[in-house]
């Protein structure tokens, strides 16, 4: 493998061993995990998920603290439920990682792609957003279409993947002692890009 | 800029000149909306514009609402208000992606471009309520579609030189004179911030092979640092199903008629072509056909490697498909680094819509 880069081939390897080793604590998470192929053959993987509230997070959340009862206003809308993000993880031919495309359905229907509003519902650490804001060319979430299916989602820029992955999580099993195989690429890559848009993986054992 | 240099960029100019006339007219509903009547005042009910093929309708519609929509409202004396991130294009039924290029989408939708027969005026319909989230992105204003460009044009950047530098080292000056240079469609403006970005001709002779003989080693390793690690190539192909959410299972008809050798989908009468339809492919493509330093990679070894077509032989896609970018039918034999030097769109991405004929 030449990490942190990927040919599809890999890619998919790597999506199947992901699947193998975190399905069943996704699932009991709460998250719906599925493997997708494209007309052409071309595969990604969605997970899906019901948004929670921040506050729920920490703790159950009590009526009495919503504040305001503005039927529109994000907190009421993650309390009322049935709002759900969507994570696909999509290979790049250009860029040779993952990408990840996200979009929050709500229960009406309605698809969010309005970057403020989705990092509030699901991006707890306000450092984190501060940095995604201060990318350039409009912060860390793009929006596009969905390379395979062709309508708009919300994407987190690829460019500086690669890097992070180089920087963060050490190839060299001799030095560390910690190696990235294809059986650990895409949860470290998820570790790395989920936390911008609250995607988080249960932990798991090593074995 | 010597005649040769002129020369040069002849093909380039012609290809930003090109522009596709449209004929608007308001959608029924916002009609009766905006001015109570689903027919509009003379002389609103049509509007007429000339704009770019390699253009973008966010930059068109605030001009729209200027010359139209403004003196529209104001004849009528309707306190209604339309905002530029209200604007959205249909074309027979679809509303079109406002950030594809309007030349792909010409491309795309109108049929017959192949056989010198196509549409023109290009007739729309205006929206200016009710944006379809699920299947256009929404609020398409100014901004985000400066942002979205900026994106391919680093993408573009990523797939020549394996690196974003040249992009992300622009200037704050220079990136705001590419952007108006493409929003206000001036020749002058855009390429002089394009040609920072890539150098032109990078390809020292981009019609015969690079003769191993020629020129001093270090003038062939200063040709050698400038040529593109590869070019960024879209294919949209037209396909006979739709692609649906998770569960597409049509193949390219195109595709499917080069492997089997059975012709299938479009034949005959041109159908409606359908932008849901398309199927959106992208791969860098080397100039150089694999293993080799000298034979020049063609468009139709493009659409191979884009479509994993290994098997070297299957060339029937070229019977069976035509390659339009432009409005040109572009032939199946053009070498990718003439395409590359000469029929980019600004994005610096080479669009090609693949339709059956």
């Amino acid at each position: 493998m030449d990490y942190p880069y990927l040919t599809r081939k890999e890619f998919d390897v790597c999506v199947e061993l992901f699947v193998a080793r975190y399905r069943s604590a996704l699932e009991d998470s709460g998250a719906r995990v599925e493997q997708r192929t494209s007309s052409t053959g071309r595969q990604y993987l969605v997970l899906q998920r019901a948004v929670y509230s921040k506050q729920a997070v920490s703790g159950p959340v009590h009526e009495e603290d919503i504040e305001d009862d503005d039927p529109t206003s994000p907190v009421f809308e993650r309390i009322a439920g049935g709002a759900h993000i969507e994570y696909h993880t999509v290979y790049s031919t250009t860029w040779r990682v993952p990408v990840l495309y996200v979009r929050v359905v709500t229960s009406t229907g309605e698809v969010v792609l309005d970057g403020e509003r989705v990092c509030d519902m699901v991006t707890e650490d306000s450092a984190i957003r501060l940095a995604m804001a201060a990318v350039p060319f409009g912060g860390a979430l793009g929006v596009g279409d969905h390379p395979e299916l062709g309508v708009p989602f919300m994407y987190l820029h690829p460019c500086h993947t690669a890097k992070l992955l180089s920087a963060v999580v050490a190839p060299d099993q001799e030095e560390t002692g910690v190696s990235v195989g294809p059986d650990r690429y895409l949860a470290a890559w998820m570790s790395l890009s989920g936390a911008a848009v609250g995607l988080s993986l249960p932990s798991i054992g090593y074995y | 800029m010597d005649y040769r240099e002129a020369e040069q960029r002849a093909p380039l100019k012609r290809v930003w000149k090109g522009m596709i006339p449209i004929e608007l007219q308001l959608a029924a509903s916002d009609a009766i909306e905006l001015l109570a009547s689903a027919v509009l005042p003379e002389p609103f009910q049509t509007f007429y514009m000339l704009i770019p093929r390699v253009g973008y309708l966010p930059f068109i519609s605030p001009k729209i609402k200027e010359r139209w929509l403004d003196p529209m409202l104001a004849l009528a004396r309707s306190d209604q208000e339309i905002k530029e991130s209200d604007i959205w294009f249909e074309y027979k039924g679809q509303a079109l992606k406002w950030h594809y290029p309007i030349g792909l989408l010409y491309d795309m939708l109108v049929t017959d471009i192949h056989k010198g027969d196509a549409e023109l005026p290009w007739s729309l319909t205006l929206h200016v309520r009710k944006l379809p989230t699920a299947k256009v992105i929404a609020q398409p204003h100014g901004q985000l579609m400066r942002d979205m460009f900026m994106a391919m044009i680093k993408e573009a950047d990523f797939t020549r030189n394996g690196s974003t530098k040249r992009v992300m080292d622009l200037a704050k000056s220079d990136q705001m004179q590419l952007l108006d240079g493409l929003e206000s469609h001036t020749y002058e403006k855009y390429f002089a911030i394009h040609s920072i970005l890539i150098p032109p001709s990078t390809f020292a002779d981009t019609r015969a092979p690079v003769s191993s003989s020629s020129t001093a080693s270090s003038a062939q390793k200063n040709r050698a640092a400038m040529v593109p690690k590869a070019i960024p190539v879209r294919f949209y192909m037209q396909t006979a199903g739709s692609l649906d959410d998770g569960a597409a299972k049509d193949a390219p008809t195109g595709a499917t008629a080069s492997t089997t050798g059975a012709s299938s989908g479009n034949t005959g009468a041109a159908k409606q072509a359908d932008i849901t339809q398309f199927h959106v492919s992208q791969v860098p493509i080397p100039l150089y056909r694999e293993g080799s330093t000298s034979e020049l990679a063609t468009l139709a070894d493009a659409f191979k490697l884009c479509y994993g077509i290994t098997d070297q032989t299957n060339d029937a896609f070229v019977t069976n498909c035509v390659c339009i970018s432009h409005g040109v039918c572009v032939p199946w034999e053009s070498p990718i680094s003439w395409l590359a030097e000469h029929f980019f769109y600004a994005d610096c991405f080479l669009h090609m819509v693949v339709i059956s004929v």
